[in-house]
């Protein structure tokens, strides 16, 4: 069995662990400012000089292993599936700002650093000792099923003890008209655990031929997962 | 004692110490029912193969941008890819690959695997050049495309995992298929030679500034290469039933993280160890039987030291035989751990350990696994390896074609 163990999550208007009831104003899309207070113990310089997409999924991802109590030091395997549309598209137009600025010459290595979407699998690697499988997918929606589907697969083949899953989109740049809607959410993530009784958590997520259901409610998706939560009103998302 | 009674007494201090999880063996076979790719060497598998085998390579000075500010002006590029207004190169590269594929099965679904897509339509977005906004900007739309390419399929997800993208979505694949969730999934790798990524890694000063020499004593650095390749992966009864050829089957695979890093392998390649480790548990083989490695190989000081330590940790003081096809075909980034395993196949099935083009004289450590001539080989199993970025590791065992 798999137990739904933790939730962590970044909105537009700002941050928390556990099931978010209340996602505010999305009419201005602006980044909360995250200290590094806030997720660490002890100083992160570097946490300040992360992309916003790094750093935003970085802590979605912290608060979601804080929800789930896990130490980071814990010797279980752990792995993560992140999703996501637009990636790291800005950091994709500010490094090649760089290169056309002056002609090759002024290319950014540390921007360059950044213009992978497993930027976000590195860094929440290296901070939360995440030495199992650990890679991005981008599907057509957020709201698809393929994350989880993945993440249950890595659990129940052994490849893994807990898995963080879930998104991180905070949309392209202002010069980039592209259609895609983004997302309400920018970043969420699900800490999933092969159940055991000592740490119970939110719930069982069943698997079955059928799909995947949490609460007595077949789920779609890691963001119908959250609105499937036993204290989540129905429709505030 | 021998290697083989290590292993049979769980000695060896990396792979048998207890931390190795029981993976799931595979519930249903996974055969590889078909393969395809275009790289600078070839059109086909085929011709890449034989012109590897010759001991060609892709890698020319090219001029698909001005490279005067970098540290290089070398890349295996695919001729004749010029670029239109407002269409990728990547569109091109994908052409050539999908007109090669035959019929495919039923409800396959398609995976695709790039780090970065069209990057080339966000330079002629900043470069102001015109651009049609309908055209593809994120990956995510990979699985669609390709889709529409070969007129079949239905469009699943695109991996992207650095380096070892390809890698992974093939490992995944296995996976999802022999768990039965799946009876067959096409994984269609890509990447290509874009400006973008180009002089990022001239930033990093790991580009070659001559045609890369993976596991020389003397290498530079690493050459991008242009390449896409689609691999049928099919559930063995599945394929039976449909009068499909087995052309190997993935019986391994495992990834795993440095968690150290963001753009260097750990130094004492314990990722790369683990992912090695896990991917022959999962086979259910023994070290012994694997009897060729395709190393990831790039030509970089680091990723070619990492990965012969890993080895050597791994088979101990066996020297087992290790190439890379970085030399020939470049660093294709995101396709890189597709083309390996296509080209894994041809060598288990040939029988031909290919040189790794590039190299003169092997660094001290992998002196005795690398060569600059072909060998021959008589084994059922060749193992796959692939780092990247973000301290990403993985593995695939391949076995021989089944009659």
């Amino acid at each position: 069995m798999i137990s739904v163990a933790g939730v962590g999550w970044v909105s537009w208007q700002g941050y928390g662990q556990g099931p978010v009831k209340h996602i505010g104003d999305m009419s201005e899309r602006r980044l909360p400012d995250i200290p590094w207070t806030a997720l660490f113990d002890t100083p992160d310089r570097q946490f300040g000089r992360m992309d916003a997409y790094s750093r935003i999924g970085l802590a979605a991802a912290v608060f979601a292993m804080k929800d789930a109590r896990f130490r980071i030091l814990d010797n279980r395997i752990k792995g993560i599936v992140a999703v996501t549309q637009t990636g790291c598209l800005r950091s994709d137009a500010d490094y090649f700002r760089t290169v056309l600025d002056g002609r090759g010459i002024t290319a950014s290595p540390t921007l360059f650093a950044y213009t992978l979407p497993t930027s976000l699998i590195g860094e929440i690697a290296i901070r939360l000792g995440i030495t199992g499988p650990g890679f991005v997918i981008q599907q057509d929606t957020l709201s698809g099923h393929a994350g989880l589907d993945l993440a249950v697969d890595i659990l129940e083949s052994n490849e893994a003890d807990a898995m963080l899953v879930g998104h991180c989109d905070i949309g392209p740049p202002d010069a980039i008209q592209t259609g895609e809607p983004g997302s309400d959410l920018p970043a969420l993530f699900f800490v999933l655990r092969k159940d055991d009784s000592l740490e119970p958590g939110y719930g069982i997520l069943s698997v079955t031929s059928h799909g995947m259901s949490f609460g007595n409610r077949v789920v779609s998706g890691h963001i119908d997962l959250l609105a499937s939560f036993p204290s989540h009103p129905e429709g505030m998302l | 004692m021998t290697l083989d009674m290590m292993e049979k007494s769980g000695s060896n201090p990396h792979c048998f110490d207890g931390s190795n999880p029981d993976l799931q063996r595979p519930l249903r076979r996974v055969w590889v029912a078909g393969m395809w790719g275009v790289t600078a060497l070839g059109n086909t598998i085929e011709d890449t193969w034989r012109h590897i085998l010759q001991g060609n390579t892709g890698i020319l000075p090219m001029d698909r941008f001005s490279t005067e500010t970098y540290m290089s002006d070398y890349a295996a590029c695919i001729p004749g890819m010029p670029v239109s207004a407002g269409r990728s190169r990547m569109l091109d590269m994908l052409e050539r690959l999908t007109v090669q594929i035959g019929p495919l099965p039923e409800n396959v679904l398609i995976i695709t695997a790039t780090t970065k897509a069209d990057i080339d339509l966000l330079e002629n977005i900043q470069n102001k050049k015109n651009v049609d906004h309908d055209e593809v900007l994120y990956p995510h739309r990979m699985p669609g495309i390709v889709a529409n390419m070969t007129g079949s399929g239905n469009p699943g997800f695109n991996i992207s995992a650095a380096c070892v993208s390809a890698s992974i979505a093939v490992g995944r694949a296995a996976s999802l298929i022999s768990r039965g969730c799946h009876d067959a999934i096409l994984v269609c790798c890509m990447d290509f030679v874009s400006e973008f990524v180009f002089s990022g890694f001239s930033s990093l000063k790991i580009l070659s500034p001559t045609p890369c020499q993976p596991f020389d004593r003397d290498r530079q650095g690493l050459s991008l290469g242009d390449g896409a390749c689609a691999i049928l992966l099919m559930a063995e009864d599945h394929a039976r039933k449909d009068n499909r050829t087995c052309l190997g089957t993935i019986d391994g695979w495992a990834m795993s993280n440095d968690a150290s890093h963001m753009t260097s392998p750990s130094r004492d390649a314990k990722g790369l160890v683990q992912a090695i480790c896990w991917a022959v548990n999962r086979a259910g083989i023994r070290l012994m039987d694997i009897g060729v490695i395709s190393a990831h190989g790039t030509g970089t000081i680091y990723n070619d030291l990492m990965e012969i330590t890993a080895f050597h940790k791994v088979f101990q003081t066996r020297q087992i035989p290790v190439y890379s096809v970085k030399g020939a075909i470049g660093h294709t980034l995101g396709a890189a751990g597709g083309m390996e395993v296509c080209l894994g196949i041809k060598a288990l099935n040939t029988g031909l350990v290919p040189s790794t083009i590039g190299l003169t004289t092997p660094m001290a450590e992998a002196m005795g696994m690398v060569s600059t001539v072909v060998r021959n080989v008589d084994t059922d199993f060749l193992m796959t390896t692939n780092s990247g970025f973000g301290g990403i590791n993985s593995s695939i065992i391949l076995g021989k074609s089944i009659a």
